[in-house]
């Protein structure tokens, strides 16, 4: 289906009204700086991924795991790209299968799907989501070493995976110590639920937030990925923390990112998406790319510098 | 330091032929008339029997974690699947006749407390956006497995942190209005608090 019908808020003076229109599917839209108003953005030019040969590459999924036609087509997709820039893993912002946990149903959800990138010895690295039986620790191709949450390293950039859907104390006190720890340079957090989020449905999730932000900030976090939310969407930074949303790797909710939102830099929600990023020395760089291939976002993060970590709030 | 210092204590009492214990007992006797009855605190005494109950069920639940084959790595879902079920069968014979209240009995009331003052500090959009995803329509009773087909609804982590904190083979869900402690590793219900959310919550 080439069109898809999103519905665009826009504020007249003194007046909300709204408006249906169809664009084709891959149209991406800013919300302008007040978020008063939204408006379809023309496609700005692409930021290119640098394809450095000793750089960190990996592909974001999230809530992926319908076994249905949609997750397919991305996965094909994913593969696709996976051709042209060889990311060595991917991380899997939960709800990884969804409905029944047969072991027919991680072939049909899991190891079908993503099938040329297992036989690519590409790695994924999976966070829990709310649908994800906890159990799914102990499924070796999700590289969860048996736990719930965990840290790997991979080059100059150490990534702690998170189990939002019960952040305990013990969780938080394993999330300072290995913070604390931690040399890398590229310090990056994911996990299903979002800190910050425009979905109409979710939103954002304050009690996460109130406490994992003030350990991001303390140690130097410089990106946080999640999913949750059927749509991707790339957050204004906050404390100097780069927040990506990117749920719709099989599930879609359209039209559900909340035009009048302040939060928003740059929201996809018409069509299912992945990312593919790239950590060169001092620069992240990323791309969003929906189902039909179109790059929907792209840009570089800067990493925070320990030295320049804002004070807490 | 600790092995040093006990057969220095010893000797230092056993030299003058005299024991602490009756004196240890004096003290403790003395102390205790200080304290006043309405000084005891309820809520650290129900939550110490809450513990202890919890106690009981994390050994019952490695009784039965050894009889079934150890839970590790593995490619083969079904591997993953059969060890949770053999699991979960294995504590529900073993607690079978369970009822619904049995662990959560001792702080019933502070529980109930503590997740109705969580909902009211809540705003309307957060209380839905906590319960949109919460299962609806079942009948909870210990023992149930818990339908993998469901959503595990988030649990808060302000209101974790203000309910008794659970050891690591058990967690807190809701399902319903209901509080339920969930056997992690074996997947099933083990307890159920019914009705701790408001009706009027959502």
């Amino acid at each position: 289906m080439i069109g898809r019908r999103i519905a665009l808020r826009v504020v007249l003076p003194g007046v909300l009204a709204w408006l249906v229109a169809v664009v084709p599917s891959g149209d991406v839209f800013a919300v302008g700086q007040a978020g008063a108003r939204a408006s379809a953005a023309p496609q700005p030019a692409v930021h290119q991924l640098p394809h450095e040969k000793d750089s960190v590459k990996f592909a974001v999924i999230g809530d992926s795991g319908t076994g249905g036609r949609q997750q397919y087509e991305v996965a094909e997709r994913l593969a696709s790209a996976w051709k042209a820039f060889p990311f060595t893993f991917a991380i899997m912002l939960g709800d990884n299968i969804y409905g029944s946990e047969r072991p027919q149903d991680f072939i049909r959800k899991f190891e079908k799907p993503y099938a040329p990138l297992l036989e690519g010895s590409v790695k994924f690295y999976a966070a829990l989501g709310n649908h994800d039986d906890p159990n799914q620790r102990y499924y070796k191709p999700f590289n969860m070493d048996g736990k719930r949450y965990y840290t790997f390293k991979v080059g100059p950039a150490r990534f702690f995976v998170l189990d939002s859907n019960y952040l305990d104390q013990d969780q938080l006190t394993w999330l300072q110590q290995e913070l604390s720890g931690s040399r890398e340079d590229w310090k990056i957090s994911y996990f299903h639920h979002p800190l910050y989020s425009s979905g109409a449905r979710h939103g954002s999730e304050v009690d996460l937030r109130t406490r994992l932000e003030p350990l991001f900030m303390e140690h130097g976090v410089s990106v946080v990925f999640a999913g949750h939310e059927h749509f991707y969407e790339r957050l204004k930074p906050q404390h100097g923390i780069y927040y990506f949303t990117s749920g719709g790797a099989a599930k879609l909710r359209s039209g559900n990112i909340r035009r009048d939102s302040t939060l928003t830099a740059k929201g996809f929600d018409t069509d299912r998406s992945f990312m593919l990023v790239e950590i060169a020395g001092e620069e992240m760089h990323f791309q969003a790319i929906a189902r039909s291939g179109t790059v929907v976002d792209s840009g570089v993060v800067p990493r925070v510098r320990r030295e320049s970590v804002p004070s807490k709030p | 330091m600790c092995a040093e210092a006990s057969p220095t204590f010893a000797s230092w009492f056993g030299r003058r032929g005299w024991s602490p214990i009756p004196w240890l007992m004096v003290c403790v006797l003395a102390l205790g008339t200080g304290v006043h009855a309405q000084e005891v605190n309820p809520r650290g005494l129900a939550v110490l029997e809450f513990q202890k109950k919890l106690g009981d069920y994390v050994s019952l639940h490695k009784r039965e974690a050894g009889k079934v084959p150890a839970l590790k790595q593995t490619d083969s879902p079904a591997e993953i699947a059969g060890r949770e079920k053999l699991l979960g069968e294995a504590i529900r014979q073993a607690r079978a006749g369970a009822k619904p209240g049995e662990l959560f009995d001792p702080v019933a009331t502070i529980v109930r407390g503590v997740v109705r003052q969580d909902m009211a500090r809540r705003t309307v959009r957060e209380r839905k956006a906590l319960l949109i995803e919460v299962p609806q329509g079942l009948r909870v009773v210990p023992n149930m497995v818990y339908p993998t087909t469901l959503p595990l609804a988030t649990a808060p982590p302000a209101l974790i942190q203000e309910l008794p904190r659970l050891p690591d083979e058990l967690e807190y869900r809701f399902m319903g209005r209901h509080l339920i402690l969930r056997d992690v590793k074996a997947n099933i219900v083990v307890d159920v608090l019914t009705d701790v959310i408001p009706p009027n919550a959502s």
